[in-house]
């Protein structure tokens, strides 16, 4: 029934709405909403009951006023001030951005054996494609402590793309990419291995060992 | 024939693209999304490089990324990165073939995996959220179209995130995408003659 009414009225509802809105909202001053009959009724009570109402609202009430001027907002809790830092830890002054990380991530400091960086991953695959002779699984595996199934596995799914410029095409383009390819090439040359220090497992740390730092050396 | 091949393989180059509708001083207020009527401004994130690397198009070949190179074959994409992956097929997506993300420090906050053009099974996500659970890593499994896209969204919102995608074996090319691609190639009118 609701549905069906709707769809009759709304037609009449909506007839010329935007004219009609035009017209409520270019008036200068809004027209006031009449007053339910209640409240007439109880207005003209009040008035007739108390008439010198009118007067006593426009005036100002001097007790009132200076009641109001003794209120006062104190609060007992104190803010301190100064903020407690850390000497061992001390926040960072250069508030700047820092710039974007090489590999859209920072690098770790710290190494757990048997893990490798992204950065190391494609410098043993860059060595792995350029001399795979000298640079087997095995050495990779020592170098990087990897297990040996580990590295194998890598260097079977995991390869480096040659990059290939197209001989036609934009020239400013292809300018660009060979820029690239040589600048790629002597990088992967360049490269040393990563200076990250590698963590020993917390586990199997004997507290005579002292192949690698571990955490509190690093911080001395 | 191959190149030509391959050019009208790389129709979907535009609707991988995502955009998204934000205001550039909103970056600095951090309060409202949207700002009344010519406020607001289009920012395609494929076009800022500073997102890192995405994906603006792929085809049965490989992938085109937001750096204008395009990738041959199945990919592992990082951040700033890209890596050839070796295998064949979805089939071959095993524990052994993505050991690089349990290998990986720091572990990625997700991987997307995009296997292809047909449909994930849920026998073959058990298998491979039951061994990626062991190394703790969210794995999402989607078709690659939508793979791409997921990857694109959650590497423009600056996570540590890997993708391992294989091209599909069919695209579906609507005309839409068959006019951005010949729009992109400048010749839309010779496709009037």
């Amino acid at each position: 029934m609701g549905k069906a009414m709707s769809v009759i009225t709304s037609p009449f509802k909506y007839y010329n709405i935007e004219s009609r809105a035009h017209k409520v909202i270019s008036q200068s001053k809004p027209v006031v909403a009449p007053k339910f009959k209640d409240t007439i009724k109880d207005l003209e009570r009040v008035l007739k009951d108390h008439p010198e109402i009118i007067e006593q609202a426009g005036k100002k009430d001097a007790g009132l006023d200076n009641r109001l001027k003794q209120v006062f907002v104190t609060s007992s809790h104190e803010i301190d001030q100064k903020r407690v830092i850390n000497p061992d830890r001390p926040l960072p002054t250069n508030k700047h951005f820092a710039g974007f990380f090489e590999l859209g991530y920072q690098e770790p400091e710290f190494l757990t054996p048997g893990k490798v960086t992204l950065k190391q991953i494609l410098q043993f695959l860059g060595d792995y494609r350029l001399h795979p002779d000298e640079w087997t699984a095995e050495k990779i595996a020592l170098e990087y402590k990897l297990k040996l199934e580990d590295v194998k596995m890598m260097l079977e799914y995991y390869k480096l793309f040659a990059l290939y410029v197209p001989e036609k095409g934009d020239e400013k383009k292809r300018k660009l990419l060979k820029q690239q390819e040589t600048k790629n090439f002597n990088q992967l040359l360049k490269q040393s291995t990563d200076k990250i220090t590698f963590l020993p497992d917390e586990n199997q740390r004997k507290p005579s060992n002292k192949e690698y730092p571990t955490r509190s050396d690093y911080k001395e | 024939m191959f190149t030509k091949l391959l050019n009208r393989s790389l129709i979907k180059l535009s609707q991988t693209a995502n955009y998204q509708i934000s205001k550039r001083t909103c970056m600095y207020k951090g309060a409202k999304t949207y700002d009344g009527d010519g406020k607001t401004s289009v920012q395609v994130l494929n076009n800022d490089m500073e997102n890192g690397l995405l994906i603006n198009g792929i085809s049965q070949a490989g992938f085109r990324l937001n750096n204008d190179l395009f990738i041959v074959g199945p990919m592992i994409i990082f951040p700033r990165s890209v890596l050839s992956w070796n295998i064949e097929s979805f089939k071959d997506i095993n524990e052994d073939s993505l050991s690089i993300f349990r290998l990986m420090e720091p572990k990625v906050d997700m991987i997307v995996l995009g296997v292809g053009d047909q449909q994930p099974t849920p026998d073959f996500q058990r298998r491979i959220l039951s061994f990626m659970k062991k190394s703790n890593i969210n794995v999402e499994v989607l078709q690659t179209e939508q793979a791409c896209t997921t990857f694109n969204f959650l590497n423009s919102e600056g996570r540590m995130i890997g993708g391992a995608m294989i091209p599909p074996v069919t695209l579906s090319v609507s005309e839409d995408d068959y006019a951005k691609y010949l729009l992109e190639r400048q010749n839309l009118l010779s496709l009037e003659q």
